[in-house]
């Protein structure tokens, strides 16, 4: 602990060498922690400062023993915070060079486009070590030198094909986040280590203050130097407890030198229904767990759900409730070859589901899921679908209606989690699986990116070894619009996402594991139109699932800047794409995806021929009055997804939104409602057969509110086993890796119960494997 | 400097339809795009044959709900014709570019005869209140026992029924005499956001 200093001061702090910017997370933590105040000045080379007084000097003991000491300006001792190796980086995307040993990596730079280094102390130490060992003339031709890290990260981060650097860890982990990727580090042969030391300075006139902030770098503050490239060396483990992660940094220098700041049995990504039971399951079994979320908040995008559970097969519910069921049922509802949810489904997968569902079920009830009702839906041919009593703390419901059910399920599964020790770490991003390579041997860690209340990445990250496995429950791949569009090309920036902005569904999993040899699977069901893929949507806000409205009382509001409104009669409005036309009839379901195609159909943009772009729902006051709506802020939004005007043609001038490649021709608008007002006047639409339509659009004001397609399943991910367990491209497992849920594929059912199904399994497959 | 040209804007045509001979109502709205006032700017109303039917000035204040839409409401004798007319609204204020709106509707006989509409729910044969009926532009709505009444002129109509949630085919009825039809509506599977969001 920090000693208790009365008075409240600023202290200076002379960061050396390349100590930033790992020490200003210190600083801040410091700053927090006493109240105190630190400035840190940074320099590259301290031999120029000789004049300088500062409190505290953070520097490279070679730096301190030979400006410093021997002029007696730094005080006896100090406290060693850390030491920094050398990394290699690669940007986003290119290609991963294989670094474990000296000889690959020597191929690796033979090939390569270019090799970076900086022509300080890291640089000038490499181009040393290459020399001594002969190979300098090897990579000459691909040297690149830059003066200083950003400017070789900027060269880097622009450049194209097979390109890497060498430098600092700290440098490394400065840019992660910002389209650098951290490869591992050098190999031993051209490795160097730069040891940091904290000491306050003779001529500091705070100097208890000083010595404060030195023993907090070295103590308290060295995870975060850890998490920001500091290399700890072996740092013992201390004890774990609920809630809590272990302050622990290990080294593992048989696996790319990888510093671990944190380690379990199972390491779980993602605490929506898959990860939390997993995670519970694998804890039950006497693993010690660790349960990443990226979100500030447990539940995934369950906990904003309607809760409902498809898990039958002779549930103690079914049989309280009369229901006779069993797995052989269960397997001919959801094989069936007569609906598409039942057609593509992998067969081993079901069996399995079918099998482990009463169990799953009661997995639930016992960890404190109260359940009130069964329902019989989609391919289920007896009442399987259970749904939990609606959660009654208030202020631990995110979304009310449907998601006071979601948090029924997900609270009590959450406080059972804590409860039996399962360690979490929220806001936290999984950006990197670790496996000995790419294609073969056990997965064994993880990297995640400490993020912000929007998911943005803040620059610190931390390594998590995971001992017997890594469980990815990552959520799906929705929103990454790169990854969807490798089943549906249409589907482009445009299209929000259910749930975008509570649980994002990135592909983060998937992408990761692919990366490592992965295979997907069950990718027709991605497409195959039966189910919830695609919604219409509520209207005037991004984030718009018809079912999800969040009141301002939500707790992620500052996200979802808007509830939005929803249509109770389409026949209050006509919905026009980017060009001022009509496309469908209006009044067909919210399901149909002949009107999701049409909605999609390329409509003039040069740029752009994939996606259709916004669709827009006009109406005018009297549609307003008819539905009731409150049209004002927070209901809409009006930066970019509703707008107003006195007139058509102003309304159309006034539309502007990221999405909408051009402004929508007024004319056009004019000409279409002039046009739907003929068909309301005769009483049938002669261009979209629209029921009867009602009313005219005529009366000011005029309203524009978003209204495009909402994206919502991921029914299609990475291939798993029974026990959960990911297959790569050969047919082989890859030890140590699991996913569960909208990760994972070949089961096109939509909702939370094969999340629980193999999230479970996961986790006992994974606490009875021994250590990797 | 380029003279602006207003928006014209027209809504509340009533009655709809139009009887032949009768007088029909309409509210005209300008807008200049600059925000200009437009206040006591004369709106003229010309028949197809570009005969001045009537002139008014605009109001002095705007449509509430909007930033400067001025507005006056008109009351005009109905062509006696029976069919499609279309007239043009005009409006040219100083120092403004001229502005034109098209006023297009339908002038019917006056009606004769008397429909009823029964509407009903193809599963069970309930009766469905509430429901739109249209024959034509003529329409009504359902009372508590499914049935809607409508006044029409003689001659042939498309008789249709809209109740969110459901699906009637229209239906042709051909009107010499007082006449009553059954319609049927069939529900639609629901869209029950529970069923749709697990």
């Amino acid at each position: 602990m920090v000693n208790a200093v009365s008075g409240l001061k600023e202290i200076t702090v002379r960061s050396g060498g390349s100590g930033d910017p790992a020490l200003e997370y210190v600083a801040a933590a410091f700053e927090k922690e006493t109240g105190h105040v630190v400035k840190i000045t940074y320099d590259n080379d301290l031999a120029e400062a000789e004049d300088a007084v500062f409190d505290v000097v953070v520097a490279a003991t070679d730096a301190l023993n030979r400006q410093f000491r021997p002029t007696g300006r730094v005080e006896p001792g100090g406290i060693p915070v850390g030491r920094i190796g050398l990394g290699v980086a690669i940007r986003a995307g290119a290609p991963v060079p294989q670094i474990g040993s000296m000889d690959l990596l020597i191929q690796e730079l033979q090939q390569a486009r270019a090799f970076m280094v900086t022509t300080h102390s890291s640089g000038l130490h490499l181009e040393a070590a290459f020399a001594r060992l002969g190979l300098f003339d090897l990579i000459a031709p691909k040297l690149e030198r830059f003066a200083n890290g950003p400017l070789l990260m900027d060269r880097l981060l622009a450049g194209h094909g097979k390109e890497f650097a060498i430098l600092g860890m700290n440098q490394i982990k400065r840019y992660e986040g910002r389209g650098l990727v951290l490869v591992g580090a050098a190999p031993e042969e051209v490795q160097h280590y730069i040891e940091f030391v904290a000491v306050p300075m003779a001529a500091s006139s705070r100097k208890e203050i000083a010595w404060d902030f030195a023993r907090f770098c070295g103590g308290p503050g060295k995870p975060l130097l850890a998490a920001n490239g500091f290399n700890q060396g072996n740092a013992t483990q201390g004890p774990g407890g609920p809630g809590t992660i272990r302050e622990t940094t290990v080294q593992d220098s048989g696996r790319n030198g990888i510093i671990w700041d944190h380690e379990a049995d199972f390491v779980v990504i993602g605490s929506g229904p898959g990860g939390i039971l997993g995670a519970i399951a694998a804890r039950d079994k006497g693993a010690s767990v660790i349960l990443i979320e990226q979100n500030f908040d447990l539940g995934g995008r369950a906990i904003i759900s309607g809760g409902g559970t498809y898990l039958g097969g002779g549930t103690w519910l079914q049989k309280q409730s009369g229901i006779e069921d069993s797995p052989e049922r269960i397997i001919a509802d959801w094989t069936t070859i007569g609906h598409p949810l039942g057609r593509y489904n992998d067969r081993e997968l079901v069996w399995t589901y079918a099998h482990a569902s009463v169990a799953t079920f009661d997995m639930l009830t016992e960890n404190g899921v109260s359940w009130a009702r069964l329902q019989k839906s989609r391919l289920d041919s007896v009442p399987r679908r259970a749904y939990p009593k609606k959660w009654q703390n208030q202020s631990e419901i995110v979304v009310w209606g449907a998601g006071e059910e979601g948090a029924g399920l997900m609270r009590p599964l959450a406080a059972s989690a804590r409860a039996k020790g399962v360690q979490v770490l929220l806001q936290h991003k999984m950006v990197t699986l670790h496996r000995e390579s790419r294609d073969a041997g056990r997965v064994y860690g993880v990297t995640a990116a400490l993020v912000d209340r929007h998911f943005r990445p803040t620059g610190a990250t931390v390594n998590i070894r995971a001992r017997k496995g890594v469980l990815l429950g990552t959520g799906g791949h929705s929103m990454n619009v790169t990854f969807r569009r490798i089943f549906d090309p249409r589907l482009t920036e445009e299209y929000g996402v259910a749930g975008m902005n509570w649980a994002p569904k990135t592909a983060d999993g998937e992408i990761a594991a692919l990366k490592i040899n992965a295979s997907l699977w069950g990718t027709a069901n991605q497409t195959n139109e039966g189910d919830v893929q695609l919604s219409k949507g509520r209207m005037g806000c991004r984030s718009n699932y018809h079912s999800m409205p969040s009141s301002p009382e939500s707790p992620h509001f500052f996200r979802e800047k808007a509830t939005g409104i929803q249509v109770r009669d389409y026949q209050n409005l006509i919905l026009v794409k980017e060009n001022g036309k009509r496309f469908y009839a209006e009044t067909e379901s919210k399901r149909d995806f002949e009107y999701f195609a049409a909605a999609m159909q390329w409509t003039g943009d040069p740029a752009k021929m994939n996606g259709g772009g916004p669709i827009w729902a006009i109406f005018d006051a009297d549609g307003v009055a008819r539905e009731g709506w409150n049209v004002t802020a927070p209901y809409v939004d009006e930066d970019g997804f509703f707008f107003r005007a006195d007139t058509i043609e102003e309304l159309a001038a006034a539309i502007q939104n990221e999405f909408q490649w051009r402004p929508m021709p007024p004319e056009a608008l004019r000409a279409t409602i002039d046009r739907y007002n003929a068909f309301v006047d005769g009483g049938a639409d002669l261009d979209f057969g629209k029921p009867a339509p009602l009313h005219k659009i005529q009366k000011p004001p005029f309203y524009a509110a978003w209204s495009t397609p909402c994206i919502h399943d991921s029914v299609a991910g990475l291939r798993i086993n029974p026990d959960g367990q990911v297959i790569d491209l050969e047919g082989q497992l890859i030890p140590g890796l699991y996913a569960c849920g909208d990760t994972a594929g070949g089961f096109a059912q939509h909702g939370v119960a094969r999340s629980f199904v193999f999230g479970r399994l996961a986790g006992l497959h994974a606490a009875a494997q021994g250590q990797g | 400097m380029t003279p602006h040209q207003p928006l014209l804007t027209l809504w509340d045509l009533a009655p709809v339809p139009v009887i032949c001979g009768d007088r029909l109502r309409v509210t005209v709205g300008a807008k200049c795009p600059c925000g200009c006032n437009l206040a006591d700017e004369v709106v003229r109303i010309l028949d197809s044959d570009g005969q001045e039917l009537q002139a008014v000035p605009l109001g002095d204040t705007p449509l509430p709900g909007t930033r400067g839409l001025y507005w006056a409401d008109l009351t005009l004798p109905a062509p006696e014709a029976e069919g499609a007319h279309t007239w043009a609204v005009r409006c040219q204020p100083r120092a403004h570019l001229a502005a034109t709106a098209r006023l297009a509707f339908t002038t019917t006989l006056p009606a004769q005869h008397s429909l009823t509409v029964r509407l009903r729910d193809t599963a069970n044969l309930c009766p469905l209140p509430g429901a739109e009926v249209r024959a034509g532009s003529f329409r009504a709505i359902t009372d508590a026992t499914g049935v809607a009444r409508l006044r029409l002129p003689p001659g042939s109509f498309r008789i249709s029924a809209w109740q969110p949630g459901y699906r009637a085919s229209p239906v042709k009825a051909v009107l010499p005499r007082d006449t009553q039809i059954d319609l049927t509506a069939t529900a639609l599977p629901q869209d029950d956001p529970l069923d749709i969001w697990c």
